[in-house]
């Protein structure tokens, strides 16, 4: 991908096939989160006033109490905090404090975590990865957009596997 | 202001099960009955009420209060959550402390999804409720659901694996906190799992199932009720019943930095941040009570998942962090050890009572009524949890 047909985007996100997960509830306040990764950017909102980059997404600054923000893509390059898998076994759970309502339920095995990214923050997010090297904290893995239900879409990361 | 506040009455449904067949109102008719009861109260003498599991799994204020026939003057009805546990017990102490009601009953009641639950209409989450992740933005959790950690279960496994990533405890270690619960169960005749014996070899042929917990890390939901009543010195001394005070209190910590309710802080759950925690050297509801942590006969804390009792230790300064696996593993927390904890069977053994099992069998120890599980000698008690409530129970020997 490239902007303006000039040199290619350093933030852009691959899309990457994986089974999908639910879909998104989007909340129009913050609309701009989805749209940019429609348009193959992950966002976060920027604090006009303070500059704060600020995550989970909000309406307005935690540090100033601002409602001026501006949507600023991020770098998708970061590095593993936490990861853990979604065993198979997970799936022959009856309800219990674990257990996977769908599609979460028919997919596993799979990696969840969160992800530590240049821009000064850590974000939820699936990791695609076979060989398992994304369970270690501090593994490379790069955001990417994921299918979900009802053909939406949303980010995760993924570990470039060997 | 100095606290005022007693617990002269506990009781329990009929029956604690995973499907016993009981509405939560009948349930709760049980437990409220048992209280009064154990406290040689009526039901005229009750004031107040404060429940923080409402309908459909549970019963609200105003549903009881029509089917009890009872005359209240202060009400208070808290989250559908099990984070409520000690700040509903506060908030009856300090409407008696002020004066705004004179007895209160602390009752709640919840079902569970493979009990009377299935009975209920369908409901989006395994909680009943609306999934918080789709609050504008994602809520707290930053939309966790939408990455495939939609259930509490998730959330602990993460903040267990980042302790066990960082300091390096192991699947054994862990296996020492369910084999203690499972044992003080065989002590309690109301535990679920009184009669299902745990090695530390039979927890480790257990497949993981979310992250490094396993199905005897994870609490065992139960369909049951309970109720405390709470009241001012004066009428307790009046019940005829072993005194027991609430000595101490100090409300859920909440910022960025605590929010997570599965971590203490430092771990990094959540959005929160990265550091090498200490514990204060003491804490308000210690200074409230007038007591030092030393002076502690046992520690209890609310346990949905095994690496609670962990977090709990650490954030209360029993030990250092990143020390309390080696503490579990070579000092224990069963009665032989330094400081008993959740000496019921806690919520993976005795039942899931959303802390409140807890609560009673601190009053049973400080009266001396838990039988073959009894802290010798007891006389001071604390509840605290990983993200910051806690209370201490203190009875006669102590003021
Ligand atoms: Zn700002
Ligand atoms: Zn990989």
């Amino acid at each position: 991908m490239t902007i303006d047909g000039g040199a290619p985007d350093p933030f852009a996100l691959e899309r990457v096939d994986a089974a999908p997960g639910p879909a998104p509830h989007v909340h129009p306040d913050i609309a701009g989160f989805w749209d940019s990764l429609r348009e193959g950017h992950l966002s976060l909102q920027r604090c006009s006033e303070c500059r704060t980059l600020r995550f989970p997404l909000s309406t307005h600054c935690h540090v100033c109490l601002s409602g001026e923000y501006a949507w600023e893509p991020i770098d998708p390059r970061g590095t593993v905090n936490v990861a853990i898998r979604a065993h198979e076994a997970v799936s022959d759970l009856p309800a219990s404090g674990v257990s996977l309502p769908e599609p979460w339920r028919g997919m596993t095995p799979y990696l969840t975590g969160a992800v530590d990214m240049p821009a000064g923050v850590r974000l939820p997010g699936r990791i695609v990865c076979t060989c398992g090297r994304a369970l270690r904290p501090g593994t490379p893995v790069r955001a990417v957009l994921l299918e979900a239900a009802d053909g939406a879409t949303t980010y995760g990361f993924a570990h470039a596997c060997p | 202001m100095q606290l005022n506040a007693c617990v002269v009455g506990l009781g329990t449904s009929d029956v604690i099960g995973k499907d016993p067949g009981r509405s939560p109102l009948r349930l709760q008719f049980e437990s409220f009955r048992a209280a009064l009861r154990d406290a040689n109260l009526d039901k005229a003498d009750v004031d107040g009420l404060v429940t923080a599991w409402g309908s459909p799994r549970g019963v609200d204020y105003d549903e009881f209060v029509v089917a009890a026939g009872l005359e209240l003057t202060w009400v208070s009805q808290l989250w559908t959550h099990g984070r409520w546990t000690a700040t509903a017990i506060q908030q009856a102490a300090m409407a008696v402390t002020t004066g705004v009601a004179e007895v209160v009953a602390v009752v709640n009641s919840h079902v569970a999804a493979q009990g009377y639950a299935r009975k209920l209409p369908q409901m989006p989450t395994s909680l009943g409720a609306v999934d918080e992740a789709l609050r504008d933005g994602g809520g707290p959790y930053g939309n966790w659901t939408i990455h495939g950690t939609p259930g509490a279960g998730a959330g602990a496994a993460l903040a267990a694996q980042q302790y066990m990533d960082r300091y390096g405890a192991t699947a054994a270690d862990l296996a020492r906190i369910p084999v203690t619960l499972r044992a003080f169960a065989h002590d309690n005749p109301m535990a679920v799992l009184r009669d299902r014996e745990l090695s530390v070899e039979q927890y480790l042929a257990e497949p993981e199932l979310m992250g490094p917990l396993r199905q005897s890390d994870i609490c065992e939901m139960v369909d049951a009720s309970t109720c405390l009543l709470v009241t001012t010195a004066e009428r307790a001394a009046d019940v005829g019943r072993p005194v027991v005070h609430i000595a101490g209190m100090q409300g859920i910590q909440s910022g960025r930095d605590n929010y997570v309710f599965f971590s203490r802080p430092g771990l990094g759950a959540g959005v929160s941040p990265s550091y090498d925690y200490v514990a204060p050297k003491t804490f308000p509801v210690l200074e409230r009570a007038g007591i030092a942590r030393d002076d502690l006969d046992g520690f209890y804390t609310y346990d949905p998942f095994s690496p609670q009792i962990w977090m709990a230790l650490e954030r209360w300064g029993f030990c250092a962090a990143g020390e309390a696996a080696a503490y579990c593993r070579d000092k224990g927390i069963g009665l032989d050890s330094p400081l008993p904890m959740n000496t019921s069977g806690g919520s993976l053994a005795e039942g899931h009572l959303y802390g409140y099992g807890h609560m009673l069998e601190m009053v049973r120890q400080l009266r001396g009524e838990a039988g073959p599980r009894q802290i010798t000698g007891a006389r001071a008690l604390q509840w605290g949890t990983p993200w910051g409530d806690a209370l201490v129970f203190t009875n006669e020997q102590v003021r």
